[in-house]
Formats: structure tokens, C-alpha cells, sequence
């Protein structure tokens, strides 16, 4: 809400967004008021596919310990910083360079990731105050899914850690025998199921169903 | 600082026009094309959900909305939208401090310790803290005091009773004398406002409503969210983000529940002192801005609440 004593003119601009350095709508009043204030630029958002910023997402950490957790939500990156126990939702300016929006953390402060041959980001350059920090890209931990169709049961696993993992089957809860085949991370295998026929799986190195 | 302010040939009060009396302008104001298409990019190119803009003066009003109330609902926003206005609430509570010393209620250098009762463990400086100290961040207490509940970003100031109150000004010590330093502090302004609620035997919300809003009729601007008006409220974000708005504490002691921060809609003024002789209840110009003015001829100011920008000419 801005007021120009000498123009006797008012403005008022609200938004429902919290303020960044392009959110910020201030000087929009401000412009109103004497138009020889100075407009920021707005960036058009590179664009980028849900599926390479699915490639983006991930858990990032530095040589001292500092974390990030990367993740997309309405295809858009949110840099989830634990320690601050806060979110910044990130512009793309590239395809791996991306700017970190929060009013706290000042201006220019970016995001650039280093890809794999498989268009997978391996790690990422943090740079805010004209600082750069690096952060190397942890393993995903492993997901498995299940979804029952018709008369098969479709395991799909995903994630980065290799260990073994084992499926076993009982009719009697005590006497387990293994399957014939489990996924391997980021493959879907499907065996045939039966609901009165218990199954269990677990990682075979900690033996924990 | 004389050549300093000569330098600058215009003045723009940034935050509120709440208590500006204004005079006759020449023609209905008009919001710019260049402003409506900034305010399309923010929206198109995703840096906010919507935008509401009004421009007023003593001729007319214009408005233009756009964007939506939040990623389920299609509605776009309007005039008529209810925003939450967070840090802005504080200038309603320097108004309040306005208008209570044009009433010779109080003083502007009135210390805050003595509108208190004598155990409320105010830090002790010299000079002691002011009602103008902390209208204008320049009490010594810091942004926020070291007891807010932070399991949720949202809800931190939630837990910020008077106990806690009491509780964290008890064992603070003040790291230089009140009126020194400037440095922006929600928990000096929230001070500001229960002292002023504890002056008039009030809660903030009552004195709110007595001596600002009903006689400005601002019906829109309200503490709590009434069912009547929540089909108008946007939703706040950040990014792509849906956020719950932020719950303050009720430290005028009475309400029995945390109050989410003020709201308020672009069609708020309906008797704004911009038609003074046809309210009812004139709005009374608050005593001497300068009052609560700090470091002029700097190039950004502070004056209760309001930021003061000065334009190169």
C-alpha cells in the first residue's frame, strides 16, 4: 500500500504469493505512484520437461554436511533446504541452471547441476552472495511399489542402492520359500498372486520384512 | 542534511494510505498498461498465484486483477478478493499510536514501562523504551524473541502469549541503549500493540476495530476469517506452493484461540478519508507523521510503520 503525498494518489497491490525478487509487487504501486521508479525485469522460466526435472530431483550434500532435498511439484523444482527448514521454489534459466527464489536469500542465487549420460544430475553448484558451494547427489533411497492386477502382483523398484533384496512366499505363515524373481532397482517384475498365499519381501542383507 | 534533501524533489509513503487526507487531484486515476502487463508476466510466468491492484485518488478509483485464488480453484481473483497482509498489520498498530497521542492519550516518548504493569520485566536502558522506539525498530529488542514454537514455519509466532512474552523479555538484556540503531523487530511492534491494548483495557482486536476499522468502514479487514467471507480468500503460496496463513498470538489476552494475521481486500476504504465530508465518522488525521519519523534525508525511511522512499529527481 503505497501513498504519493504530493500527487495525492493511493495505491494498493496485494498478491497471494510470498514475496521473491519477482513476486515482489511493491514496486508495481510504486511505478504507479511515479513512474520513474525503476521496474524489474521479469525472467521468462526456461522451460523444462517434467521428466528432466524429475532427473533433477534428489537428496544433495556438501563436503561439511549441509543437505538439500530437491523435489518437483506442479513442474516445478522446490529446493527444501533441512536446516532452515524451508522451501524455495527455483526458475529455470537453463536446462540445469535454475534460480532459487526465497526474499531471504537475496538475489542471484542459483542452482546448477551436472548431468550424467543419462541426463541424470550427479551434483549441483549453489551459489548465493556470489559464493559457490558443492554438493555431490546422494544415492535415492529405494521405493518399491505394488499394485495387484487382475491375477499378478506388479513390484516395481526404484532408486539408487544396489543391495539384494529378497521375495519369499508362504501358505502357512511359517514355512517361507523364495520367489522365482524380484526386481532390480528401477525394473518392474510381475508374478502371479493369490490372496490367500502371503508374501513377504525384504532386503536380504538386513533380513527385515 | 539540508543538501541531502534537496537532492530529492518527491516523497512516496510506502505500506498504507489508511490515514492520508487527500486533496482534490485532476482526473480519475488510471492503472498504466505497462503496470497491468508486468502483473500479467508475474502471473503467466508463475511467480505469483494473483495480483489485485487498485489506484485511487480524490476523483475515482481504477482496479485490475489477475490470476487466480489457488491451483484447485479456477475463480480468478478480483477487487473484492481478501488477502492476508501479514507485516503490514504494523501499520495499522503505529496508527494506533498515532491517533491515541492526537487524542493526548499518550505520548510519543512515553516509555513503554510505565503504560505497564510495574512487574511486566521490560529491559531496562537509557533512556528507557518508548512507545516511538518501538513504532520504529529502534528499540534495541531484536526481530524475534528466542521462545517462538518452531515445529512449523507457519505457526511460529503462535505460542507468543503473554507468558512467553514475559518470559523472553525477563532474561533479555538490550545490546545498546533504545533509539541508537534501527533494526527491523516483530517482537518490538507486537510489543507496541499489546501495550497500547493493556492502555485501554482492550484486546489489539477491539482497539483495532473501534478506532480503525469501523470508523473508516473497513468491513473487510478482520482478525479472523468469518464463514461469510471465506469463499473471497486467496490462498497463499510460495512458488507452486499452498501455504496455511500465518496464526499469530492473541496477546491481548482475551480471545481463546490463536488468530490467524490480519486480512484485508482492495475494497476496503469505504470511508476512506478520501471523501471526507461524506462520512459519517471522519477519519482524524493522526498527529504529526514526523512524530515518528526517523533518519531524514536518508534515501529509504521509516515512519511508523511506512517506509518513506525518496525519488531522485
Amino acid at each position: 500500500m503505497a501513498f504519493h503525498p504530493a500527487r495525492r494518489l493511493g495505491a494498493v497491490v496485494l498478491s497471494n504469493s510470498r514475496a521473491n525478487l519477482y513476486a515482489s509487487i511493491s514496486e508495481l504501486g510504486l511505478y504507479l505512484l511515479d513512474s520513474s521508479y525503476p521496474l524489474t525485469t521479469i525472467r521468462r522460466p526456461f522451460q523444462v520437461s517434467t521428466v528432466q526435472l524429475h532427473n533433477l530431483a534428489g537428496q544433495y550434500r556438501s563436503e561439511e554436511g549441509d543437505r538439500f532435498e530437491i523435489r518437483v511439484e506442479r513442474d516445478q523444482l522446490i529446493f527444501y533446504h533441512p536446516a532452515s527448514r524451508a522451501d524455495f521454489p527455483a526458475m529455470a534459466i537453463t536446462a540445469t541452471r535454475f534460480e532459487a527464489l526465497g526474499i531471504e536469500l537475496g538475489p542471484n542465487t542459483t542452482g546448477q547441476f551436472e548431468l550424467d549420460s543419462n541426463a541424470r544430475a550427479v551434483s549441483l553448484k549453489w551459489t548465493q552472495s556470489g559464493r559457490t558451494h558443492d554438493y555431490a547427489r546422494e544415492p535415492d533411497p529405494n521405493q518399491l511399489s505394488l499394485r495387484v492386477a487382475k491375477n499378478e502382483l506388479e513390484l516395481v523398484l526404484t532408486g539408487d542402492d544396489p543391495s539384494p533384496y529378497r521375495l519369499e512366499i508362504s501358505e502357512n505363515l511359517d514355512e517361507w520359500r523364495p520367489a522365482d524373481l524380484f526386481p532390480t532397482p528401477n525394473s518392474t517384475v510381475r508374478i502371479p498372486f493369490d490372496a490367500k498365499v502371503p508374501v513377504r519381501f525384504f532386503r536380504a542383507a538386513r533380513h527385515s520384512p | 542534511m539540508t543538501s541531502t534533501v534537496a537532492r530529492f524533489t518527491r516523497l512516496i509513503w510506502m505500506c498504507s494510505g489508511l490515514g492520508c487526507a487527500l486533496a482534490v487531484a485532476a482526473a480519475p486515476p488510471s492503472i498504466t498498461e505497462t503496470v497491468k502487463s508486468r502483473a500479467r508476466q508475474r502471473v503467466d510466468y508463475g511467480y505469483n498465484a494473483g495480483i489485485s491492484i487498485g489506484l485511487i485518488n480524490a476523483e475515482g478509483r481504477d482496479y485490475f486483477s489477475y490470476g487466480r485464488l489457488n491451483f484447485e480453484d479456477p475463480a480468478p481473483v478480483n477487487e473484492r478478493t481478501i488477502f492476508e497482509i501479514g507485516s503490514v498489520t504494523k501499520v495499522f498498530t503505529s496508527l494506533l499510536l498515532a491517533d491515541a497521542v492526537a487524542r493526548g492519550e499518550v505520548g510519543f516518548d512515553q516509555s513503554v514501562q510505565s503504560l505497564l504493569p510495574i512487574d511486566f520485566p521490560i529491559p531496562s536502558g537509557t533512556p528507557e523504551i518508548s512507545l516511538v522506539h518501538l513504532a520504529t525498530h529502534r528499540s534495541g529488542l531484536p526481530n524475534n524473541p528466542s521462545n517462538l514454537c518452531l515445529d512449523e514455519p507457519y505457526r511460529v509466532f503462535e505460542c507468543l502469549g503473554e507468558m512467553a512474552l514475559r518470559q523472553f523479555l525477563s532474561g533479555y538484556a538490550l545490546p545498546r541503549q533504545p533509539g541508537e540503531t534501527w533494526e527491523y523487530s516483530n517482537l518490538g511492534m507486537g510489543l507496541l500493540g499489546f501495550t497500547l491494548a493493556h492502555r485501554f483495557n482492550q484486546t489489539y482486536e477491539q482497539l483495532l476495530r473501534e478506532r480503525l476499522l469501523e470508523p473508516m468502514g473497513m468491513k473487510d479487514t478482520q482478525l479472523e476469517i468469518p464463514a461469510a467471507l471465506s469463499a473471497r480468500v486467496a490462498t497463499g503460496h510460495n512458488g507452486v506452493l499452498e501455504r496455511p496463513p500465518f496464526r499469530m498470538a492473541s496477546l491481548g489476552g482475551r480471545a481463546k484461540s490463536a488468530p490467524p494475521s490480519p486480512i484485508c481486500s482492495l475494497s476496503l476504504p469505504t470511508n476512506w478519508a478520501f471523501k471526507p465530508t461524506r462520512s459519517r465518522r471522519p477519519w482524524r488525521k493522526p498527529a504529526a507523521h514526523e512524530g515518528l519519523r526517523l533518519n531524514p534525508g536518508s534515501n529509504r525511511d521509516s515512519a511508523g510503520g511506512w517506509s518513506i522512499y525518496q525519488v531522485d529527481a
